[in-house]
């Protein structure tokens, strides 16, 4: 019986040896291939201080597509990174921001906002129980701390932390030697043609239930509070934006403007700057699908009101007031 | 709780620790309390189905012990509750569509909508602990076995986890002694059983799930795909079902093995059949194949009476077979009905020329000895299978016969379709993995691989094992989650 038992404890540990080997090259192609991945963005990226930091789902996404975060950065003259990821709501976003916090340091923060976020744990708490999120993610002891705290605070399942220190999906990936691609990146040039079925899909999908459960939305709004306050804490400025979207979407939104009350509410009450700019700039020529800026959408949209927005409040307000100055009437 | 999946892999050796550590006077239920919990998992309510089904099957039994008289009745009236229950949550609603449907056809206008929606679930597995609870009330009416006094028994033995979803259907008279039995720790068979599970899941997630896709794809869309791509399909599924059936057998098997219990086999290699009796009769799903022999075949004659009702009883158990398959998995549908009655065919085909294939071979022995015949038998059995097996995928007759006329209309060009067709890695993968089945399953033919292990150097043995292992870790299709980002 006892050497049974040997010689499964020497078939396990040669097994061990034998995964950590596979597991290595696993961690040496997720260098090699991963580009989007935000934890490898954060992880490998040599900028100490970043001017802003965007939050959100996949609407801020392509303002990081093809060369549009260089375009931005040219234009304000501003370092910006862009931690956007499909389907995260506040909970996801706050994960990648605290994670993104303990590598480098921001001086504002733009998130961009959707209703969709705080009707759902979808979006929130289970959203990590996507594999892809930490599939190209680098080992880190930092990441897997955070995981594991929010196993036990956000009750996320426990099973995302076994499966990153275990590189389970990592090693398991089909796509190992393929480079990280956005698929909707390959749709950025194209002008939709917009159909109503497909318009009612996608609201569908964001917005499965008509009718708000309260109580799930306090729970999101409670987090969201709790970002606020803990971003004012580290002196991080914060921005609220919602990006454009088509007006006939924005029609077919759920309540949407008792939810833009009742955040607005809450940022005026904690002093965040607000800006809803849903119905600019959206007309249909400037998306690549049901509610996603194209090239020119996002030039436009860059130009014409982001651009103002971020070098308006990346400038930190002085603490104490300047002494007033009469300018020389030649000057006035 | 799905067999490939963390949870099992916890449950099970959390219960398999325990099960060696407490005295045995308390296996019995910790099994049951294992079992229970192993099924109501996704939900509880079905477990009221596997309750009554134990419950009224022992009363039944029990009533058959104490009354000579009214031996009979019990039986019928636990046979009925059986398959009452059966037929209630399986085949009523859509019973009641098609006579719908019938009737509007035939001019009663509003019958087709006018049927009632039922709500009623069925319940996970209940296709086969109905039948496991049928052998118990037939095998104690025949004599077979004496009726177990003790309830917690026949309790394990109908809701026994390994067994519960997917079979192998076990007969009680095998089953329930095994219960009673002293069961030490056995290294050997603790091997076995971890060897069997190795297996069942590499053929499952490696082999299984990764040609679901391509049949899926291929079978959802059967009039718009190219011809080349149903035809293969169609060979995928073939082996997409014999690798998951089997592969989750044999993984109940060796899950069992590992706390002492011997069930049945349930597949041996199949696809190396000489002919369709041999696939039916000892090979495919053996454990419900031997089930219709001995409780239905057999009891209506089987094969001892005149030819015509010879002929009649076996078109019936392959019809009610088809029956019995509906919905497992896949929608229910006439085509599984279909898909029994053309294997009834071939059965009838197979005795109807029977005595001019021995006549044939007695006449040419060396021609019925040689390698080449019995590798021209092989294929045109396996093929015969997979013309069935497109009844038993297609989610309409109007598909199926689709598929078969593409395929049929596409043979003349097939070599250039080949030539042209935009293979995928996908693909070329899962022909390897096929091909390394077929290869292994020649080998396990001709000696046990199991046995080859067993005598041949450890190191050999520790080799396929990590092979099989690694894999599992690196190509197997564990149905990870992922975000479905909604596209256009």
């Amino acid at each position: 019986m006892k050497s049974f038992f040997k010689r499964i404890a020497l078939f396990v540990g040669i097994g061990l040896i034998l995964y950590a080997g596979v597991y290595c090259a696993s961690e040496t192609l997720v260098y090699r291939y991963a580009k989007t991945n935000r934890f490898y963005q954060i992880k490998t990226s040599r900028v100490e201080t970043y001017d802003w930091v965007i939050l959100g789902a996949s609407h801020p996404m392509p303002f990081d597509y093809q060369d549009m975060n260089a375009r931005l950065e040219e234009m304000t003259g501003l370092t910006v990174i862009n931690l956007a990821t499909p389907g995260n709501g506040i909970v996801p976003n706050r994960f990648v921001l605290q994670y993104f916090l303990q590598k480098h340091n921001a001086r504002n923060v733009l998130y961009c906002l959707d209703s969709f976020i705080f009707y759902s744990r979808a979006w929130n708490e289970n959203r990590f129980q996507d594999v892809k999120l930490f599939q190209r993610a680098p080992l880190d002891s930092t990441l897997a701390k955070d995981l594991l705290g929010y196993s036990f605070q956000e009750g996320i399942a426990y099973t995302v932390f076994l499966d990153y220190i275990s590189g389970f999906s990592k090693i398991n990936n089909r796509d190992r030697f393929k480079p990280d691609i956005r698929e909707d990146e390959a749709k950025f040039e194209r002008n939709y043609r917009f159909l109503k079925s497909r318009d009612m899909e996608r609201i569908k999908y964001l917005y499965p239930s008509e009718k708000v459960d309260e109580q799930v939305f306090q729970h999101f709004l409670t987090k969201f509070v709790d970002l606020i306050d803990f971003l004012k804490t580290r002196g991080i400025n914060l921005i609220i934006l919602k990006p454009p979207i088509p007006s006939h979407i924005y029609e077919m939104l759920p309540q949407e403007s008792v939810f833009d009350e009742r955040i607005k509410g809450v940022l005026t009450e904690k002093g965040v700057p607000f800006y809803d700019f849903s119905l600019v700039a959206n007309s249909r020529e400037n998306f690549y699908d049901t509610d996603h800026l194209n090239r020119k959408g996002v030039l436009n949209f860059f130009s014409n009101y982001l651009k103002p927005v971020l070098v308006k409040h990346a400038a930190p307000a002085p603490s104490i007031p300047p002494p007033a100055v009469i300018p020389p009437k030649d000057q006035a | 709780m799905l067999f490939n999946s963390l949870s099992f892999l916890i449950f099970l050796g959390f219960i398999v620790g325990i099960y060696y550590s407490i005295p045995r006077r308390f296996r019995w239920l910790l099994l049951l309390a294992g079992s229970y919990y192993f099924y109501m998992f996704r939900e509880a309510k079905p477990a009221i189905w596997l309750a009554s089904t134990t419950v009224i099957s022992y009363l039944c039994v029990w009533g058959m012990a104490k009354s000579e008289l009214r031996r009979k009745s019990f039986l019928i009236l636990g046979i009925l509750f059986n398959l009452g229950g059966l037929f209630i949550t399986k085949y009523l609603s859509f019973s009641l569509i098609q006579f719908g449907n019938l009737f509007e056809s035939i001019g009663w206008a509003g019958a087709a909508s006018g049927v009632p929606h039922l709500d009623i679930k069925y319940p996970a597995g209940l296709s086969f602990f109905t039948f496991a609870a049928i052998t118990y009330l037939v095998d104690v009416y025949r004599g077979r076995m004496s009726a177990e006094k003790d309830l917690r028994q026949v309790a394990v033995y109908i809701s026994f986890f390994p067994k519960v979803f997917a079979g192998p259907i076990e007969r009680a008279r095998t089953f329930i002694p095994q219960l009673k039995n002293r069961i030490p720790f056995d290294p050997d068979r603790f091997t076995a059983g971890l060897q069997l599970i190795l297996w069942g899941l590499f053929k499952k997630v490696v082999i299984a799930d990764r040609l679901a896709p391509l049949v899926n794809s291929a079978y959802g869309r059967v009039a718009y795909v190219p011809p080349v791509e149903v035809l293969l399909a169609t060979y995928f599924f073939a082996f997409q079902i014999y690798c998951d059936f089997s592969g989750y057998t044999d993984i109940a098997i060796g899950t069992s093995k590992l706390m002492g219990f011997d069930l049945m086999e349930n597949f041996r290699r199949p696809y190396l059949s000489k002919s369709t009796p041999e696939f039916w009769g000892s090979r495919w799903h053996i454990s419900l194949a031997t089930w219709f022999r001995d409780y239905l075949y057999i009891p209506m004659g089987g094969s001892r009476v005149s030819s015509p009702r010879h002929y009649f009883n076996l078109m019936m158990v392959f019809a009610l077979s088809g029956l019995w398959h509906a919905g497992l998995g896949l929608a229910m549908s006439w085509t599984f009905l279909i898909w029994g009655a053309l294997n009834g065919l071939y059965q009838w085909v197979s005795v109807f020329t029977g005595k001019f294939w021995k006549m044939l071979g007695a006449r040419f022995p060396k021609v019925e000895r040689s390698a080449i015949w019995h590798v021209l038998r092989v294929v045109l059995t396996f093929h015969l299978i997979v013309f069935s097996w497109v009844f038993f995928r297609a989610n309409s007759i109007a598909d199926a016969w689709t598929v078969i006329q593409r395929i049929v209309k596409s043979l003349g060009n097939l070599p250039s379709l080949i030539g042209k067709y935009p293979f995928s890695t996908e693909h070329y993968i899962s022909f390897a993995l096929i091909a390394i089945l077929i290869f292994l399953e020649i080998l396990d033919e001709r000696k046990s691989i199991w046995e080859r292990l067993r005598v041949g150097p450890r190191l050999v043995r520790w080799v396929y094992y990590y092979a099989l292992i690694f894999g599992l870790i690196i190509i197997g299709d564990w149905q990870l989650a992922t975000f479905i980002y909604m596209q256009f």
